[in-house]
């Protein structure tokens, strides 16, 4: 059976994380900082959130089912996963039904739960390289 | 946690960050030849959804 972090480890790694995922270069946003600096509507600021947000969900997909492929994990935590994948895709779609109709407040939740999925889904990645680490040795 | 440990973290954050990286390129690739931001976000969105079925479906 596999050892996971310990309670500490997950803590430490969840900072870390955090951390490491604050710093997105520039180059990754999909609407640079001088073109947001333009951009005061607030539903305009919205949609390029959750513009932000599907390429990040595109992005940490793309990961876990290269991740599967090479065996890092097994179908099993691959089900998982994109199940969590999953419901973070739905929030989005619902965060753009819920601003296409000017609803911009619960438009924000909705990307706000996105986040929280996709933080956790970036601290199981690390695991991942860990577990990935573990089998090369 | 040891140094290969947080190492091991961040190659792995370095290649969803490659993931991203190639998405956002062809996002703003698309802007440069006049797409609209309504074009980029139907891209982007389309673009999670197909994603996500492909993990689903592997």
């Amino acid at each position: 059976m596999r050892k996971y972090l310990s309670s500490s480890r997950n803590i430490a790694l969840a900072i870390l994380v955090t951390l490491l995922s604050a710093c997105t270069p520039e180059g990754m946003l999909v609407h640079s900082p001088d073109e947001q600096a333009k951009v005061t509507d607030p539903l305009v600021i919205a949609r390029n959130s959750i513009d932000q947000a599907y390429a990040v969900h595109a992005s940490i997909t793309t990961t876990l089912l290269q991740n599967y492929h090479d065996g890092i994990i097994t179908l099993e935590e691959k089900t998982a996963l994109a199940a969590k994948t999953r419901d973070a895709l739905n929030y989005l779609n619902s965060a753009d039904d819920l601003l296409a109709a000017g609803n911009l407040q619960d438009a924000n939740a909705k990307v706000q739960l996105a986040q929280t999925i996709f933080t956790a889904l970036q601290l199981e990645l690390a695991k991942q390289a860990r577990k990935e680490k573990g089998q090369g040795n | 946690m040891g140094i290969a440990e947080v190492l091991g973290i961040v190659l792995q954050l370095v290649q969803a960050g490659f993931q991203l990286e190639a998405i956002v390129g062809k996002a703003k690739e698309m802007k440069s030849k006049g797409a609209t931001d309504d074009q980029i976000h139907t891209y982007l969105k389309n673009l999670a959804a197909a994603a996500q079925a492909d993990l689903e479906k592997a």
